[in-house]
């Protein structure tokens, strides 16, 4: 990663061994490690943040780190801001030119606050190679027929380029139709206008993603999933469900360098994923293979991404991810759209600006997963507008009543009445009792 | 009778307390645990007698708490949460002692009196000027007279004063 120089002049900790002419400053404060000093300056609000950062130099620095004021902006809970291009500028109503310009070059040396900075400034282009081996292929709309997909290909990923892409927005666009809605980002619920701005200019580590499933917006742009013939509603077994299945189909608007970490799809579902406007960044592995630097239980409940996608990629875990033979990864644009089965180990990072169409499905030849998955991890069950505990239950019930060919399929293909390769097909050992 | 165990300080004084008290700091009851049952024994280098004392008084106060659980939860972390009337009156000392009860609750991984002491801190911060706190911190003002007079700027543009 390149240096970056920190706008305030803050240094990694290291760099204070180096500097024999550093001038440490801020009192009593001085004396304690910076973790200590940022659990103190956690604890206050805005007018006294204000008020410690007119101190010195040094304290000035800790009570800029902008995920401080990004708290304060949180608890005020006001959709309809002004965004002046950073969360402190914003909590105070500032213009970048109002805001003071201070030093703390030589002053304040500490990991904690140069290290998010640097990586708020991280450049995926530096990092990414998409020709390196393990590229996702990519098929034409004609070449992924339905026999291709559920026979060979529904247990992997890939790319299809679509005859015409899902929809023809910019986000200039979306902001001119839907900029006074509401939308939901992560804990933010802001007016989609306000959200561009922000998306346009912050220094966050791990900018704010929008995903939307309820809006008017939404409503409005309702769609038929690409690539029908596969993905489409009526080979959607969880469609069943009708109203009590979790949401399933997204609206996703999300600035350069945002993105999901590492996760699988909630309930073993299947998604495709169709970029509108910019481009997005993959990487994959299949279920069993959990990524350099992410950690699961045994029962695979508990993820844990010690880092943020950007220190992911910046201190090594993508270099280590690349040399292993299980390593996928490919970039999508618009007319495209990937496919990501079941089960499979994700991260995406937004390589610009971007706006995509996302849906969660479960196709006929993942329905054995799926099955597995809702009767034997209950705990991990998700979103159905039903108890979990009842959800197994009521899709094998569902099954037999609308496709009653399918259940007696999964009925017959008993554990013990399977040959090997069914049984290691399936990610538990699944019986299919009625009861 | 509860197990004693004898903690040494840095400037050599040494305080002989129940097992359970010293076990309120993780670094000493992991150390313990290591050592084996039959130590007796336990210095605390980095720690002055004054601020070793200080510290036991609230381990001995505390020694029956249930087992510390941490209050962080990301972003939707409640503030201020309530300092108890012994606690404030504890931690009622000169600035300096605080700010050494919290390093040696850091050393000694104390977490709940780590976080007491550093709430404590914040709320010497609130309600204060720039000029008042740094009194109170004993902090210099090594701002330029550039820098001073954007400060000034920025302290009146600021919506939230």
């Amino acid at each position: 990663m390149k240096i970056v120089a920190h706008p305030l002049g803050i240094r990694p900790s290291g760099n204070a061994l180096l500097d024999d002419d550093r001038r440490p400053g801020m009192g009593l404060f001085g004396r304690l490690p910076d973790e200590i000093v940022m659990t103190i300056v956690q604890e206050l609000d805005a007018k006294s943040l204000l008020a410690l950062g007119h101190t010195c130099k040094g304290l000035f620095a800790y009570c800029w780190f902008d995920e401080l004021w990004k708290q304060v902006i949180y608890e005020r809970k006001s959709p309809d801001l002004v965004w002046k291009g950073s969360w402190r500028r914003t909590a105070l109503g500032l213009d970048k030119d109002q805001e003071a310009q201070v030093s703390a070059e030589k002053v304040v040396y500490s990991d904690l606050l140069h290290r998010p900075y640097e990586l708020s400034q991280i450049d995926y282009q530096e990092y990414i190679d998409p020709e390196h081996r393990g590229k996702i292929p990519t098929f034409s709309e004609s070449e992924m027929t339905v026999e291709k997909f559920d026979g060979e290909w529904h247990n992997k990923p890939f790319v299809v380029n679509l005859s015409k892409p899902i929809a023809e927005w910019t986000m200039d666009d979306l902001v001119e139709k839907y900029g006074e809605l509401g939308f939901r980002q992560e804990y933010m619920d802001w007016k989609l206008k306000v959200y561009v701005e922000y998306a346009r200019e912050n220094h966050d580590e791990v900018p704010l993603y929008l995903f939307d499933c309820h809006s008017k917006a939404h409503q409005d742009l309702v769609f038929e999933p690409p690539l029908s013939h596969i993905f489409g509603t009526e080979r959607d077994y969880f469609a069943l469900f009708g109203k009590n299945r979790p949401d399933h189909q997204w609206l996703i608007v999300g600035p350069s360098r945002s993105g999901s970490g590492f996760h699988k799809d909630p309930n073993a579902t299947s998604a495709w994923n169709s970029v509108v406007s910019g481009h997005k960044y993959w990487i994959m592995f299949p279920g069993d293979c959990p990524p350099p630097g992410i950690y699961t239980d045994q029962e695979q409940s508990e993820v844990t991404a010690p880092v943020s996608l950007a220190e992911w990629f910046a201190s090594g875990f993508y270099t280590e991810a690349k040399k292993h033979p299980n390593f996928r990864h490919a970039v999508t644009g618009p007319g495209q759209v990937m496919y990501v089965p079941s089960g499979w180990w994700h991260a995406v990072v937004n390589l610009d600006e971007n706006i995509a169409m996302t849906g969660n499905f479960v196709a006929e030849p993942e329905l054995r997963k799926v099955l597995a998955f809702l009767k034997n991890k209950p705990d991990q069950i998700s979103g159905f507008k039903l108890p979990a505990e009842q959800v197994y239950h009521e899709f094998v019930g569902l099954l037999k009543e609308k496709t009653p060919e399918i259940a007696e399929k999964y009925e017959s293909a008993d554990c013990k009445k399977r040959s090997w390769r069914q049984v290691t097909e399936a990610e538990t050992p699944f019986t299919f009792n009625f009861e | 009778m509860s197990r004693k165990v004898r903690l040494t300080s840095a400037d050599n004084v040494t305080y002989e307390v129940d097992i359970e008290v010293a076990e309120k700091s993780m670094l000493l009851k992991n150390m313990m645990e290591d050592i084996g049952d039959d130590v007796t024994d336990v210095p605390v280098p980095n720690v002055q007698a004054n601020v070793l004392k200080k510290v036991i008084e609230y381990c001995e106060h505390h020694k029956n708490d249930p087992a510390y659980v941490s209050s962080d939860e990301g972003i939707a972390r409640a503030k201020a949460t309530e300092i108890s009337q012994w606690d404030q009156k504890f931690l009622q000392v000169d600035q300096e002692m605080l700010f050494e009860i919290i390093l040696t609750a850091n050393y000694l991984d104390i977490r709940p009196l780590l976080e007491v002491g550093c709430r404590t801190v914040a709320n010497m911060i609130k309600n204060k000027s720039p000029e008042e706190i740094r009194k109170t911190f004993n902090i210099e003002n090594d701002f330029t007279p550039e820098e001073e007079a954007q400060i000034r700027r920025e302290h009146e543009w600021a919506q939230d004063r």
